[in-house]
């Protein structure tokens, strides 16, 4: 599946989508977890959305962590964002990032929201999403 | 994003882009270098335009194999890719990928058309570019 609901409250919506150029406006203020590269692109791309939080796959860090570098980008946009493993989570699978991933990168905004790097994405996503929320 | 044709020879060139997404219908017949992974999603970019060959970042191969899955589905369809490792290249940045991309993984077509893994991308694409109209005729 390309692009897919995995979770829905009230409040929020948590969206998996096998590419960030997927997204849609609809997207805005959801939990997006995309399983493109965390690199550059994918931020910039990110951030002409209003994800709440966004979630990528590392692609092993690679040179110059590249593959997490979208993570430095949003923060400084002040967005949260984080990173799956390549080796937890498939690349260019939405669904295998949301269900197996574990989180090896989170920005300084992700974690205020109380992601952790260790966490299995899933997990942290249901904790945050039944987070009271006073936002 | 970044797109610029590096190299043409005759009427084949050469183009980088940071992503497969970046695709467009006039780069059918053309060499294409990105910076995206391999993974299923880049591959079925790649099929909307019929491109003569396309060269990913591996994304450190990972789980599965699936930062190369979309070059081998490539592969069944006849149509040459390849990788250049994750930690030669800056995933996201075609122009990495071209100037430091070292080959990784090939698919069958691609070592049909005797590339070979190990050897840096550009090297390898001049020599390609240069084969292809005798191979033509």
């Amino acid at each position: 599946m390309d692009r897919t609901i995995v979770l829905e409250t009230d409040q929020m919506r948590v969206i998996a989508m096998d590419s960030i150029s997927y997204m849609q406006p609809e997207d805005n203020g959801a939990v997006i977890v995309a399983a493109s590269n965390g690199g550059a692109a994918t931020g910039e791309h990110a951030a002409r959305f209003s994800g709440l939080v966004y979630f990528f796959n590392d692609a092993g860090f690679g040179k110059d962590n590249a593959g997490v570098e979208a993570l430095s980008f949003l923060e400084k946009a002040a967005i949260a964002a984080g990173t799956v493993s390549h080796d937890s989570a498939r690349i260019s699978d939405g669904i295998d990032c949301y269900e197996s991933g574990l989180l090896s990168a989170v920005n300084d905004r992700a974690a205020a929201l109380g992601f952790r790097r260790g966490d299995r994405l899933i997990e942290a996503i249901s904790a945050f999403v039944g987070m009271p929320r006073d936002q | 994003m970044h797109r610029s044709v590096e190299v043409a020879v005759g009427d084949i060139k050469i183009i980088v882009l940071d992503s497969i997404s970046q695709l467009q219908p006039d780069d059918a017949g053309h060499i294409i270098v990105c910076g995206s992974h391999g993974g299923t999603s880049a591959g079925r970019y790649a099929l909307s335009v019929p491109i003569r060959a396309v060269f990913y970042n591996d994304a450190g191969i990972g789980k599965d194999r699936a930062g190369v899955l979309g070059i081998e589905e490539l592969g069944r369809r006849g149509i040459i890719s390849g990788a250049v490792g994750h930690n030669s290249a800056k995933i996201g940045l075609g122009m990495d990928s071209w100037n430091s991309g070292t080959l990784t993984f090939l698919n069958q077509p691609a070592r049909d058309a005797e590339l070979t893994i190990a050897q840096s991308l550009r090297p390898t694409l001049l020599a390609f570019i240069q084969r292809l109209p005798l191979e033509q005729n």
